[in-house]
């Protein structure tokens, strides 16, 4: 008979007490799942829209978080240079402006991004056109400021700049090409595109030639840290940082207090995983000392008895953390969007998810789990007095 | 007669918080095959544990203790449940049966745990349960079972890799007198059938049918005699 | 009371260049510097800096280090660490002298206005209704800052709700693996005339012995703790923000929760043998 077979009749011999056990180690399995999810799972995000927007290098002035920091100058002439570079397949003019909407009584704050509509858009159109080739009074707007207003393709929309001492600029009308969707908006966030120029002539200034940031999209063949190399070695003076250091730069300090958390929460988690299942073991090895000695006084070696015992733990958290994924994953749905609410949060950034990686060290760390708990239970069974234990059982 | 097991001189100290207490004191003896051994004696005078040395739970503090001439204090744990397993059958006082597992696979456990093939060992299994008469309640768990039918079980796990030496504590210590009248006839059988027996009892009818009779007190054989 | 004019501008800079510089004849202006700053370029009192507004360092100027201070930490950015300098307002519209959008940056991005009366609220209402749109509201009143740490107070009761699951569970198991132990001591109760009310008593005030021990014990580990956590974070991000704080109402709520739960399963452990006949209980 298996050491596997007299393990699992052990566990099913006190149905209450092992059902409370797997019970336990499911809840505990979840919340580690869950930190698990949690610890990766704004970075997979961030890099999902990162990646979303199409482009994997961004040449900025200085260092501060784009939109933050001093302007690019002549920002046409180095998109023209960065796009001559043979390691880059295409770049894009990004500039920022602030905007409100120009009619009615409640002027409605309206982010307004201007691009170069002939280049690779920054958006995912989900109705209507784009504004390319179709001039400067062109717009797509995002869904929440379409729904809020009630605007759709066709309609009219007026803007005026917000534009510090330059707040006297008249209104520009504006025609809605299209929806579309913007990586990084937030719930709440009403956001528009537009021509380049447009955001410019929003402040009244028609021959400046600045932009927040330039977005540029490596040749495949070349990749994301040579084109950031091209560009750095034709103009010392900009910062260039691609997909891959914004993420490890968020990593660092954004991201990294979720990291911290979920690590400290995992580790608690495991040794209150780890607790419960040793009491388990213990107290049933406890009540069956007199069983065990019988069988290592029949002949079964220490190590047969021992494996029993590990057998035996391996089901009652393998039990648990097989349940523990779909309790795990409903309650990542249901924390993320605790945390979603979040003033500010990207509308697709998420805080929580899923990759097979977390899957592999969820089962790992739950192995290890299963072998600390049955390390002092094992222990007792190891050490067990054969002759001492048959006569206190004889007696008691 | 070569001697299964022959002790040499052991003493077996037990360590206690008030001080050592010691249970058996220089006994030297010797069981062969076929041998049918009583021991007797007041409680607390070391017949458990001289059993226990016997069967290889227990080593002795000082002295010898051979199996097959081989000095057992020698071997490591894993050979000595080894020897355990084949050469020496266990019958306690309260059965100590597996609940969760039924008569027959109680039965098996040791067989498979020596290696043996699944047929085989249910057959020997279903034989032993024919054996003790209990073929009829194979399926049966302990908790089905009565305290004669357990015992009579045990005998039969006692049984299942065929051991020389068959080692009883108190076999009948909690049966009624007539139930306690079939284990030892049962106990006798195995002995005809070639296995050498040791029981440790208070009952004077199972003593009564031993070949030999040891008398022990204080944690020495005060007394040996053929019947 | 905190004004949010339009017209945004930089007050508290962060600092695009910074290099220590040697001392000139002109008496360079005084800075405030963070400690953060000051140890990580390795500045102290006196020290002379080179600031711009500008990447590239133009329009660079002259500071001397007047002194270096404790950032009050932001809840919100404790994960970067605060290398600011503080100067005066005009220093700072020198410093922007010439920068292409200067006229953008002639703003500030809020007036901090010490009240004698103290009335914030009604003075925020006034003011908003003097001077459309200006945004002037109480420091004291809700703002984008609280909501995000509302947020991140529901995330941590959903993870505190799943523990205390999670902990109700491992109680049951630990209360039901006790009791079984004392099956045959229960029984041998019931034998000798103890009432399943008498029996179910002594079990209510084992249990709540157990369970105030359990959580006295639990929450000494938790002020143990602690220390040992804020400790890990203030290091790990530099900052005297305070992370985890044991209150009288937090060691009242385990309580609370922990000693109810510690009895009732007691009591639903106990119950189950209670049930059962005096025979089944006794028999091994």
């Amino acid at each position: 008979m298996r050491a596997l077979r007299l393990a699992w009749l052990t566990v099913v011999r006190q149905p209450a007490r092992s059902c409370l056990g797997i019970l336990g180690v499911a809840a505990v399995g979840a919340l580690l799942f869950d930190m698990l999810l949690l610890s990766r799972g704004l970075i997979l995000s961030f890099r999902d829209l990162l990646d979303r927007a199409g482009f994997d290098v961004r040449v900025v002035a200085s260092d501060t978080l784009p939109f933050n920091g001093p302007r690019l100058e002549d920002a046409t002439a180095l998109a023209r240079l960065i796009a001559s570079l043979p390691e880059v397949e295409a770049v894009q003019q990004v500039r920022v402006a602030d905007a409100e909407t120009a009619s009615g009584d409640f002027r409605r704050r309206i982010e307004f991004v201007g691009a170069d509509p002939q280049a690779r858009p920054m958006w995912t159109i989900v109705a209507g056109q784009d504004i390319a080739g179709r001039g400067e009074a062109a717009l797509v707007i995002n869904r929440h400021l379409a729904q809020t207003l009630r605007l759709s393709p066709g309609s009219s929309m007026s803007l005026t700049g917000r534009c510090g001492e330059a707040q006297g600029a008249p209104p520009l009308a504006f025609t809605v090409a299209g929806i579309a969707e913007f990586p990084f908006d937030t719930a709440t966030a009403d956001t528009v595109a537009g021509a380049l120029s447009a955001a410019g002539r929003l402040c009244g200034r028609t021959t400046e030639d600045t932009a927040d940031l330039l977005v540029v999209r490596s040749r495949p063949d070349a990749g994301a840290d040579a084109a950031a190399a091209a560009i750095r070695r034709a103009r010392r003076d900009v910062h260039v940082v691609t997909s891959d250091d914004l993420v490890q730069q968020f990593n660092r300090t954004q991201f990294s207090y979720f990291r911290q958390i979920s690590v400290v929460l995992a580790t608690v988690t495991l040794f209150f995983g780890v607790l419960l299942i040793a009491v388990l073991l213990t107290v049933s090895v406890n009540q069956h000392l007199g069983e065990i000695a019988t069988l290592r006084a029949i002949g079964l070696t220490r190590r047969r008895v021992v494996s029993g015992i590990v057998w035996e733990s391996a089901m009652l958290v393998g039990a648990g953390g097989i349940l523990a994924l779909p309790l795990g994953t409903a309650l990542s749905v249901w924390l993320d969007r605790i945390l979603r609410s979040m003033p500010g949060v990207p509308a697709d950034l998420h805080f929580f998810v899923f990759e097979p990686r977390a899957l592999v060290i969820h089962a790992l760390l739950l192995a290890m789990a299963a072998i600390a708990a049955a390390a002092y239970p094992v222990r007792i069974v190891a050490a067990l007095p054969i002759a001492a234990t048959l006569r206190r059982e004889a007696v008691s | 007669m070569t001697p299964i097991v022959e002790a040499r001189s052991i003493s077996r100290v037990f360590p206690m918080p008030a001080g050592p207490v010691t249970a058996l004191r220089d006994v030297s003896l010797s069981i062969a095959a076929g041998d049918y051994l009583g021991v007797v004696g007041p409680s607390g005078c070391g017949k458990s544990t001289l059993l226990h040395v016997l069967g290889c739970v227990d080593v002795p503090t000082s002295g010898t203790l051979l199996f097959h001439d081989r000095d057992v204090g020698s071997l490591a744990d894993t050979e000595r449940s080894r020897l355990r397993l084949r050469e020496i059958g266990f019958v306690f006082q309260r059965f100590f049966l597996l609940p969760m597992l039924t008569a027959a696979e109680n039965v098996e456990l040791p067989q498979a745990e020596a290696g043996a093939p699944r047929a085989e060992r249910r057959r020997r299994t279903m034989a032993l349960l024919e054996y003790v008469g209990l073929a009829a309640r194979a399926d049966h768990r302990p908790s089905e079972l009565s305290g004669g039918e357990m015992q009579r079980v045990a005998i039969a796990r006692a049984l299942a890799n065929r051991p020389r030496l068959l080692l009883a504590d108190e076999p009948t210590g909690e049966l009624d007198q007539g139930t306690g009248e079939q284990i030892a006839t049962l106990l006798d059988r195995l002995h005809a059938d070639g296995t050498a027996v040791v029981v440790v009892t208070h009952d004077p009818a199972i003593a009564g049918r031993a070949r030999r009779l040891l008398r022990m007190r204080d944690g020495r054989i005060v007394d040996e005699a053929p019947r | 009371m905190v004004f949010q004019p339009t017209m945004t501008a930089a007050f508290l800079i962060s600092v695009a260049l910074l290099t220590q510089a040697s001392p000139t004849a002109v008496e360079p202006a005084g800075i405030l510097i963070t400690r953060q700053l000051a140890e990580s370029r390795g500045l102290t009192v006196g020290s002379v800096v080179k600031l711009a507004t500008d990447p590239a360092g133009a329009h660079a100027r002259l500071f001397r280090v007047d002194g270096i201070y404790e950032p009050t930490p932001d809840p919100m950015h404790f994960a970067q660490p605060q290398l600011d300098a503080r100067m005066h307002l005009p220093d700072l519209l020198a410093l922007e002298a010439g920068m292409p959008d200067e006229r953008d940056r002639r703003g500030v991005t809020s007036i901090n206005v010490a009240l004698s009366d103290r009335d914030a609220e009604r003075f925020a209402l006034d003011v908003a209704a003097r001077v459309p749109g200006l945004v002037a509201r109480a420091t004291s009143a809700p703002d984008d800052r609280t909501n995000t740490f509302i947020v991140v107070e529901r995330f941590h009761l959903a993870i505190a709700i799943v523990t205390v699951v999670g902990s109700a569970v491992f109680l049951l198991a630990l209360m039901v693996m006790l009791v079984d132990e004392r099956r045959s001591t229960v029984g041998i109760l019931r034998l000798i005339g103890f009432t399943r009310r008498r029996i179910l008593l002594q079990v209510f005030i084992e249990g709540a012995v157990i369970a105030l021990a359990g959580a006295a014990a639990g929450i000494l580990f938790a002020l143990a703790s602690q220390r040992l956590f804020n400790g890990f974070f203030q290091w790990r991000y530099d900052t005297t923000l305070v992370f985890l704080r044991i209150t009288p109402s937090v060691v009242w709520r385990s309580l609370a929760m922990a000693v109810p739960f510690g009895i009732a399963a007691s009591l639903v452990a106990s119950w189950t043998f209670l049930r059962q006949q005096l025979l089944a209980l006794i028999r091994r």
